[in-house]
């Protein structure tokens, strides 16, 4: 970082002067100085010049604008009734050849009519309060923005059990190009499972025994948004598990409230009658604790020898 | 970071600004620093749930941040928390068009538990040692159940005004801790277990380059990147407490892996029909090499031989995967996307049979077998998968009103894999949708979506007795893949009438139905409503609320067989004499084997409320509160003597339902007060109450010794670590800052006669 800094101040990057008498606000500063301030500085301030170039290059020639600003009103291409298409063509003007846009035709978002400024506010815009838990950080959350479209995800970033975007220390791009990709839910990565080791290495293996859903697809356990059960489970354990796994002994077993903690109101067992809520002397270690997986701890994968790594138990 | 390191840093940033000063381009630069302190009044028995990825101790709060810009020159730089585990910061800077670099740190604990108990000592090591039995956990001891996160990179990107670029990044996460771990007592899970402290020290090391082309017209680019990831423990020791003579077992960690991939992705723009067309593909290769274990903990207790075939383990999966998009508008107020996806995974690991001399098969104990057998004498060897998907589709948008479009999509996926229960599968998505924008304040899209999917299961149970647990197989299905259907309807609706007003609502629902299930999942349905609404004046007061509801509900149908044989003759896991045809499902059930369904429910509810109320032109009033409720529940039914479903303890095996399936609230209160003192100075004041409540039947009545009380003489006895037992609590959160931040100068307004001058 410090090289970052240093590299900035030396005298290589010591730029060709710029062929203008000296920095100004555009001319369109005199009248529209608070959305000039919003992009003074930015690239679009940076690179803008006397004239408004950089205005103009969004609301179009200004020169009748500027002889008769009452008669002739400036362009404004951003306005609810032009078409997504339309807005996005004119930041296209300048952006089509950003790489990162290279596949924003084929994204959910342009097929959907989602504008550029459905997500980005050049000029600034008055945001709705936030809500959300104490948070350390002092930056805006990115998940407040997408949340507006997508409330469903963003609810389930609330619950429990959850990644850590409401604290802000992963974004939605993380994972997703919100500019597009050919891939399905415009996740970055290939496929749903290489999106998940980009961050989970320790799940790539290969191991010697694999869990093939497991190595099919992550979300088929899994929420990546949140969940209300641990580890972002799609549904409690030991019912998540026995949803494809029944057969003899404890896999086809009912694991019902009587393995509980707690002797459960209606237990016939006669050590539990008349004493609802006390402890249980026959809870159940396939219910209790993180149930299947108290055992079955390797379930991504095991090079444990023998029975030990076939069945994820070391 | 260091605090030399760190000052060393926000000084360079400052310091650099004078460089880019030239006379007539200054570089000019807006910064803001904050300091101050906060206090966190915690009451809870274990802190992790209200602390999960954060750092809530009492200690500083602090921020640094500017940013500066000339015509050609710009750079960021901000960081928040310096000193805690969850700080942040990050730098970048760079010449318009010519080129960028960056580079950023983020810390974040992730706790599991501050208050675990073990009675084992060396948590965090790879060796975990414990006399047992030890039935008092008063005696046990005390660890921070966490990891600390770290994750720094950086990246160059080099263009210098020309269509050709260039990009090389990397970083380094690594993790330093122990992480939620157990293992089964003695040779199979009907022992009961231990909870362990996995020490996770991990390093992953990733690197990319990447160069390509890019215009308006076409890009096209390619790109490598490399990860590595470094586990320092590849395995755990730990005293098996089923074993008397507290021998140590061991559990295999996540191996070291590398991680190759190339990519290549173009697309082209120039075509007939404003067309665009898009294409990558990626190759990747991720290989492990792991040593196997010759020995394994055994009943005896011995540690018993496992004649593995290879000593070493090369793991080696390839991966490919293919993606080509066209959109187009072939004709006036029409769009078209057809795409066409292809995905293969090819595991070409090392094939390795546990017990490889058939004249010194494994011992009992150790051996693999059918499906449905615990513990049985049989050789094991891994099974490859493999995949290959394809899947194409179509959309079609038709604009044929002003305001008005519908759409239409078929989307067919078809998988072929080397799984033993299911090797091929299909699926057709059909949608429809319409949206309505005629009005400049309303809005609404209702989409309508069917998926029809056709799996073949591959067990069959032809030339089986029902007594043979094989003969179950072909009853059980698996949900990720057995056949169904699935009908799906979404709603959104948005009401803009003002700048600060509106109204959005989301409804989903959705009904997945199984076919032909015997055993296994019958059917989910989920059905989500969420309601946001806004309302204010920019500059006097913004409110902002929302509410949802959800629910989620699986069905599922089982059979359990409790009494089989032992073996070897008849062979093992056999129906016994007493319980004839065990694995039918037609079978008259008794105690021994009888059918059940299970029904669980999840009802989430949530509601917030926020609030941005300027007080004065000085002060400034931000509040929020929100609060997260879920109920989730499971029902049972098992067979009586005469056949019927029947619920509760009339049924066999005493399904009581459960009524606290991961019951949870969580409530979070903010409040804080900025005080504008001047344009530079501001003081910020805030208080935050949290509260959890977690209820869960796994956690409700939890001991640390299961079964309980705990009983010496048990070798079966089980041994937890508290974690997520005890999370229950509140915390009340006050914080002070104060605030300097200075405006670059602003720049003289060009004159109005002046415009066209520079043009």
């Amino acid at each position: 970082m410090v090289a970052l800094a240093a590299l900035l101040a030396t005298p290589a990057f010591a730029q060709p002067k710029p062929e203008k008498s000296g920095p100004v606000a555009p001319v369109c500063a005199n009248c529209h100085e608070a959305q000039w301030n919003a992009i003074d500085l930015t690239a679009h301030g940076a690179k803008n010049d006397a004239s408004g170039s950089m205005c103009q290059a969004c609301h179009g020639d200004a020169s009748e604008h500027l002889k008769d600003p009452a008669k002739f009103k400036p362009n404004n291409p951003f306005q609810k009734n032009v078409a997504p298409a339309k807005q996005a063509e004119v930041c296209l003007t300048c952006h089509s050849g950003n790489r990162n846009l290279a596949f924003w035709t084929s994204g959910k978002h342009a097929q959907n009519d989602v504008a550029c400024t459905s997500c980005h506010s050049v000029h600034g815009k008055t945001l709705a309060p936030n809500i959300n838990k104490f948070v350390t950080t002092f930056l805006p959350n990115q998940a407040d923005g997408c949340g507006t479209c997508h409330q469903q995800i963003r609810a389930a970033t609330f619950k429990p059990s959850h990644h850590p975007i409401i604290e802000g220390k992963i974004k939605c791009s993380d994972c997703h190009n919100p500019h597009g990709a050919l891939t399905p839910a415009m996740v970055k990565q290939p496929t749903i499972n290489d999106q998940c080791y980009s961050c989970h290495a320790d799940k790539r293996g290969p191991h010697v025994f694999n869990h093939p859903p497991v190595e099919e697809n992550c979300a088929t356990c899994h929420n990546p948004h949140g969940s209300v059960h641990y580890k972002l489970l799609n549904e409690s354990t030991p019912n998540l598990c026995q949803d494809c796994h029944d057969g003899s002994r404890h896999p086809g077993t009912v694991y019902g409230a009587a393995g509980g903690w707690l002797c459960a109101p209606g237990d016939p067992n006669p050590a539990c009658v008349g004493k609802t809520g006390q402890p249980n002397p026959a809870v159940s270690s396939r219910l209790v604790s993180r149930a299947c997986l108290s055992c079955h701890s390797a379930i991504h994968g095991s090079n444990a020898p023998g029975n030990r790594g076939q069945f994820f138990t070391r | 970071m260091k605090p030399k390191l760190l000052s060393t840093l926000v000084a360079g940033l400052f310091v650099a600004t004078p460089a880019f000063a030239g006379d007539d381009d200054p570089m000019r630069v807006q910064g803001t620093a904050t300091l101050g302190a906060i206090y966190n009044n915690q009451n809870a028995a274990d802190t992790a749930k209200l602390e999960e990825y954060q750092d809530l101790g009492n200690g500083a709060l602090s921020n640094v941040g500017a940013r500066g810009r000339n015509s050609t020159t710009w750079f960021d730089g901000y960081g928040e928390n310096f000193g805690r585990t969850d700080q942040f910061m990050y730098v970048r800077g760079g010449m318009y068009d010519i080129f960028k670099v960056g580079a950023y740190l983020n810390d974040m604990p992730h706790n599991f538990s501050t208050s675990a108990r073990t009675p084992f000592v060396g948590v965090g090591g790879n060796v975990l040692v414990a006399a047992f039995p030890q039935i008092n956990p008063a005696t046990w001891n005390g660890f921070n159940l966490g990891y600390e996160r770290r994750d720094a990179g950086g990246y160059v990107e080099w263009q210098k005004n020309s269509p050709w670029y260039f990009r090389a990044d990397g970083n380094q996460v690594s993790f330093s801790g122990a992480k939620v771990g157990s293992g089964a007592n003695g040779t199979s899970p009907g022992n009961g277990f231990v909870d362990l402290a996995i020490p996770t020290q991990y390093k992953t090391s990733n690197w990319g380059a990447e160069g390509g082309y890019q215009t308006s017209k076409a890009t096209a680019s390619l790109r490598w990147d490399y990860s590595k990831f470094d586990n320092s423990n590849e395995t755990l020791q730990w005293t098996n407490p089923f074993f008397g003579g507290n021998l140590l077992d061991t559990t295999y960690l996540p191996p070291d892996n590398t991680f190759n991939k190339f990519t290549a992705s173009a697309n082209y723009r120039d075509l007939p029909w404003r067309s665009v067309i898009s294409a990558r593909y990626t190759w990747s290769e991720t290989k492990s090499s792991a040593d196997l274990g010759q020995f394994a903990l055994n009943s005896g207790p011995a540690y018993a031989p496992t004649l593995p075939s290879e000593n070493t383990f090369n793991g080696k999966n390839v991966n490919q995967a293919f993606a080509l998009g066209w959109t187009a508008a072939p004709m006036t107020n029409v769009d078209t996307r057809v795409y066409y996806y292809w995905t293969k995974l090819a595991n070409r690991s090392d094939v390795v049979e546990y017990g490889n001399a058939p004249a010194q098969p494994l011992t009992g104990g150790l051996g693999c077998g059918t499906v449905g057998l615990t513990t049985v004498v049989g050789n094991c060897e891994n099974d490859l998968y493999n995949y290959t998907k394809n899947n194409v589709g179509f959309d079609l948008w038709w604009r044929f009103a002003r305001g008005q479009k519908l759409g239409f999509g078929y989307d067919y996926n078809n998988l072929d894999q080397t799984r033993v229960d299911y090797d091929k599968s299909h699926w057709s998505k059909l949608w429809v949708e319409y949206k309505n924008t005629m009005l400049d304040t309303i809005s609404g899209r209702l989409k309508y979506q069917y998926l029809k999917r056709d799996s073949t299961l591959n067990y069959s149970n032809a030339g089986l007795t029902a007594n043979n647990p094989a003969y179950l197989s072909s009853y059980t299905s698996a949900f990720d893949l057995q056949s169904s259907t699935t009908n799906q309807v979404k709603l959104y609706l948005d009401y803009n009438p003002l700048p600060l007003l509106g109204f959005s609502f989301e409804g989903t629902w959705a009904k997945q139905d199984y076919d032909n299930v015997t055993y296994g999942r019958t059917g989910s349905d989920r059905q989500g409503y969420f309601l946001t609404g806004n309302w204010g004046e920019a500059g006097k007061l913004i409110l902002s609320a929302f509410g949802s509801w959800e629910e989620t509900k699986y069905g599922s149908d089982h059979r359990y067989i409790g009494t089989v044989a032992g073996g070897p003759t008849p062979p093992p896991g056999f129906c016994t004499t007493a319980n004839p045809n065990c694995y039918s499902p037609t079978a008259t059930p008794n105690a021994g084997s009888y059918n059940w369904n299970s029904s669980t429910k999840d009802q989430t509810y949530m509601i917030g409320a926020g609030l941005d109320w300027p007080v004065s032109p000085t002060l400034m009033v931000k509040a929020s509160y929100l609060y997260v409720q879920n109920n989730g529940a499971a029902s049972f039914s098992s067979q009586d003597a005469t056949g019927q479903m029947v619920a509760g303890p009339a049924g066999f095996g005493n399904p009581l339902n459960i009524g606290n399936f991961d019951d949870s609230k969580q409530q979070s209160l903010n409040v804080k007060g900025i005080y504008a003192y001047n344009q530079n100075w501001s003081f910020t004041a805030g208080y935050a109450y949290e509260k959890y409540n977690h209820n869960d039947i796994g956690t409700d009545g939890y001991q640390y010794g299961l079964p309980y009380p705990a009983v010496a003489t048990n070798t079966n006895l089980s041994y937890l670590n508290g974690y997520d037992a005890f999370t229950n609590g509140h915390q009340n959160i006050f914080y002070l800052t104060v605030t300097y931040k200075f405006d670059a100068p602003p720049l003289p307004v060009s004159p109005l006669a002046s415009f066209g001058a520079t043009k």
